[in-house]
């Protein structure tokens, strides 16, 4: 069940490479995405700079292995997926420190909307933490950015049986989480 | 299969929120991998022109009284020109969003205190490549400043000198890597990433490139990008298990404990 992980530094081949305001478009166009995918992977707001960077220099690197007709966001993700389970590989003896609070106040939001974002985002965590890093990738994938099964299959190369069985666990582990916490 | 309960959507949306990346996140990455992979100003000016401006660079660009397009001739003319040309159009970037953001691809990166920092870059860079030329040019400091790891500055002799017929691509490396190397020691970290960025835009695979990638992770400890270091740190001694580069690393990360 339990599959290699393919290191991201180890997707080689500088075949084709973007031009420069397509790939600048890319990343301005899925940074926000590849960002929030990454923290929902588990990777810390201390580390999502490096992460998010890692993950545009793999891209580019691989830019040749991209199909240009199917869509780029699962694609990226797949990539981002591979980051993270790397920076997951590299902290797992460290003990999982909360992010902070934010440092600056969000003047354009009222408090109550901040608590409630923040509850959000905490519940969400929790419920997230119950799953291993493979089901959170497709999960997060197919629930939260509404990416197909069959492009999940292809961005993380797994079969889509596999693709079914992560979502069907991940949803039954998440729904108990946020059952049993009511 | 087991359908989530309908709050999950509302709290994705909310958890969305909270996640954002903060302001200045997207431009500081930009940089980033901008120099990571010696990208040019294709890169960085589709990027800036397409970007909504981030927090609180939109009041610089406002202020900057240049768009990004503005922007976007100014690099292209100075990473086109390397010489006097592009000097004078990098000048020209004071203050503008480019200038303001630091970005550092590129042969005149602005460096954000004033208008004669991107020039001065200019010619810092064109004076590393002449001296590896012709061994005779020497080109006015705008400011003084000590470069302990650079070659001493040779006797100056006439323009006119014929540069020799194949260029000296390592002795330009090592002239670009020296100077990044001194910055880094005298903590001039915004110079030292400009030279470390033209020497991977004009050297990707140069001979150098392992002493480059050792200089850029010393530079990241500097800056206080630790992580990054590390992990480029790891990839490293990976790739080049028996660089001589590796106890300097080792030294930089451990002075940072």
């Amino acid at each position: 069940m339990k599959e290699k992980v393919q290191s991201a530094a180890s997707l080689a081949p500088r075949a084709t490479v973007p031009n420069d305001s397509e790939f600048a478009a890319a990343y301005d166009a899925e940074f926000e995405a590849v960002w929030l995918y990454l923290r929902r992977l588990g990777v810390q707001e201390a580390d999502v700079e490096d992460a998010v960077h890692d993950v545009f220099v793999v891209a580019h690197r691989r830019y040749g292995t991209y199909d240009p007709s199917r869509p780029l966001r699962p694609w990226l993700l797949g990539i981002a997926f591979r980051v993270a389970a790397q920076w997951r590989r590299r902290h797992r003896h460290e003990v999982a420190v909360p992010d902070p609070e934010p440092e600056r106040p969000d003047e354009t939001r009222a408090p109550d909307e901040i608590v409630a974002s923040e509850q959000a985002r905490s519940r969400l965590q929790a419920a997230l933490a119950q799953l291993d890093i493979a089901q959170r990738a497709v999960v997060v994938m197919h629930d939260l950015n509404g990416i197909p099964v069959p492009e999940i299959a292809t961005s993380l190369d797994v079969p889509l049986n596999t693709v079914y069985s992560r979502l069907r666990l991940g949803r039954a582990k998440i729904t108990a989480a946020l059952r049993g916490e009511s | 299969m087991d359908e989530l309960p309908l709050e999950w959507t509302e709290l994705g949306r909310a958890d969305a929120e909270a996640l954002a990346p903060p302001d200045g996140a997207k431009d500081r990455v930009r940089e980033r991998v901008a120099l990571t992979l010696g990208l040019g100003a294709g890169f960085i000016v589709a990027t800036a022109a397409s970007s909504t401006v981030v927090g609180g660079a939109a009041g610089s660009a406002a202020a900057g009284g240049s768009s990004a397009a503005g922007s976007a001739a100014a690099v292209g003319s100075a990473a086109a020109g390397g010489g006097v040309g592009g000097t004078a159009a990098a000048t020209g970037i004071a203050g503008s969003l480019l200038l303001k953001k630091a970005l550092v691809v590129g042969v005149a990166a602005a460096v954000g205190v004033g208008g004669g920092t991107a020039a001065y870059l200019e010619v810092r860079s064109e004076q590393a490549r002449k001296r590896q030329q012709v061994a005779a040019v020497k080109v006015q400091e705008p400011r003084p400043i000590a470069h302990p790891a650079a070659p001493p500055a040779p006797a100056p002799e006439p323009l006119a000198v014929q540069p020799p017929e194949a260029p000296d691509t390592l002795g330009q490396e090592r002239a670009l890597l020296d100077e990044a190397r001194g910055d880094i020691v005298q903590g001039r970290l915004r110079d030292a990433r400009v030279l470390l960025s033209r020497h991977a835009q004009e050297f990707r695979d140069g001979h150098l490139a392992e002493e480059r990638e050792a200089l850029l992770i010393r530079l990241l400890v500097r800056e206080g990008h630790e992580s990054e270091a590390r992990a480029r740190a790891a990839r490293f001694r990976r790739a080049h298990p028996r660089s001589i580069q590796l106890p300097g690393i080792d030294e930089a990360l451990r002075s940072r404990r």
